[in-house]
């Protein structure tokens, strides 16, 4: 039995920012320099009232609609983002509502930002694999941009909002791609690299988590906004994403070579950069994919997957290394094969 | 002959041994081409001047600027970016790696030559 990848969608919000949107914020900076240092020209960010519930709908929707799947057979939802609608209830609950889904589907959260896709598909392949589920609808979706202070450089310049969805099923029947092995790992050592330091439990919101600083240099933010040590979560990937590759390469009993693609998150280009040139892999390898969109955490590898297969990108037959990194730190790698015969979606993208 | 080796130091000694063993001086390497591609088992040991220039050729300012004391809010090249790519030169070029927590080391050349020293990789 095999878990089979049928459909990836995705939506992101209307309203861009653009490099030059930040510099006029923030005169010292430059359009040039922040594209030299991410490879990132604009970004999507949401509406004010547009919530990660309210984009995971969207990328649903396209999904189902494509799909054409019988929404009653959707045995299971899995809500992942960092940026949910509520701390109560959990936000899968109310997209089952949202999306007309059974009350016999199972719904629930998964809080993982980078790591989530993969993550959800190692979780929908076990359920699948298991006999639990025939059908589990995964939604990956983060409005990172509420976390971030627009005048703080590592961060502003980055994230992007934007969700995707993923169905996967038992049915071999029109997939597009069967879910391979996973690997995955976690050390919580790096919590406190990528963090919003205050507004849960732990730290709750008050006037003095309200008050904006600025760090050793000039970035301003409060203890409610997203901060990262881009330097230490650098360090982290350049170790633990070439070594988790490695471990599910041995697991599959592949070489490197043999991968057509490494379908990373889309973290930045400076980092996706470095890990083709730590990896030593060919340029066509490790695609790149983030100069119009930005890193949009959790649903960075489905829209770059879909964006793939619309653009002839991904063909039968390919073999896929999906990577996902992060926040946590939290990793997963997936491997995926492309059916030798998939459905016309592959041939045309639709 | 200098020039060659000091935009080229992390190569492992059999290369060396191999560029210095060339007739006449002259090597059958382009000047461009990549030589690090070192042993695993054997990897590169450097001086502290092979430090100071791959310090200098990583942030692209001049190694005579450079000295044990220099400290990355010293020169404008040795910002986020540029202690990225210091990061970056250590884990490909050297498979070094930076403990987690560690990365301040990255700051400094002190830092960066302890590193190297730790690994037991500095002659």
């Amino acid at each position: 039995m095999n878990a089979y990848l049928h459909r990836v969608h995705y939506y992101l919000p209307e309203t861009v920012r653009t490099n030059e949107d930040l510099v006029k914020l923030n005169p010292t900076w430059s359009a040039d320099e922040i594209f030299r240092r991410t490879g990132i020209r604009q970004r999507h960010i949401a509406a004010p009232d547009e919530t990660s519930g309210d984009m995971g709908v969207r990328a649903a929707e396209n999904l189902l609609a494509e799909s054409g799947i019988d929404r009653e057979q959707i045995d299971v939802l899995i809500f992942c983002s960092q940026s949910a609608d509520y701390y109560i209830p959990a936000t899968a609950c109310v997209l089952q509502r949202r999306l007309a889904l059974s009350k016999s589907c199972a719904a629930f959260d998964v809080s993982l930002g980078c790591s989530a896709f993969t993550y959800g598909l190692w979780m929908a392949r076990s359920l699948v694999l298991g006999g639990g589920a025939r059908h589990v609808l995964l939604v990956t979706s983060d409005k990172m941009t509420q976390y971030c202070s627009l005048h703080d450089m590592v961060t502003a310049v980055i994230f992007g909002d934007g969700a995707a969805a993923a169905l996967i099923s038992a049915d071999e029947q029109g997939a597009l791609a069967t879910i391979g092995p996973s690997v995955l790992g976690t050390d919580g050592r790096g919590a406190e690299s990528l963090i919003v330091p205050a507004g849960g439990s732990r730290c709750p919101r008050s006037a003095e988590t309200g008050r904006v600083t600025a760090d050793a240099n000039g970035n301003l933010r409060n203890a409610e906004q997203l901060y990262m040590d881009g330097t230490e979560v650098f360090n982290f990937t350049l170790s633990a994403v070439p070594a988790g590759i490695r471990r599910l390469l041995a697991e599959i009993k592949l070489e490197k070579e043999a991968i057509d693609l490494f379908l990373l998150h889309q973290a930045n280009g400076f980092m996706l950069d470095a890990l083709r040139r730590s990896m030593k892999l060919k340029p066509e390898q490790l695609p790149i994919d983030l100069a119009e969109i930005g890193n949009t955490t959790s649903a960075s590898i489905p829209i770059l997957f879909r964006r793939l297969v619309d653009r002839g990108g991904i063909t039968p037959g390919m073999r896929c290394v999906l990577a996902g990194f992060g926040v946590g730190y939290s990793w997963a790698m997936t491997y995926v094969t492309i059916q030798s015969s998939p459905d016309a979606f592959l041939q045309h993208g639709s | 002959m200098t020039e060659f080796r000091r935009s080229h130091l992390g190569i492992r000694a059999s290369v060396t041994v191999e560029f210095f063993n060339c007739a006449e001086g002259r090597c059958a390497l382009e000047p461009g081409a990549d030589l690090r591609q070192h042993d695993e088992e054997n990897p590169p040991t450097m001086t502290f001047h092979d430090v100071i220039d791959r310090i200098a050729e990583t942030l692209q300012i001049p190694a005579d600027q450079l000295n044990l004391e220099s400290r990355a809010s010293d020169f404008d090249a040795w910002d986020s970016l540029g202690t990225m790519s210091l990061l970056l030169m250590l884990t490909s070029d050297y498979e070094l790696t930076v403990p987690q927590g560690e990365t301040q080391k990255l700051l400094s050349v002190r830092g960066i030559v302890e590193l190297f020293e730790r690994a037991g990789r500095l002659s």
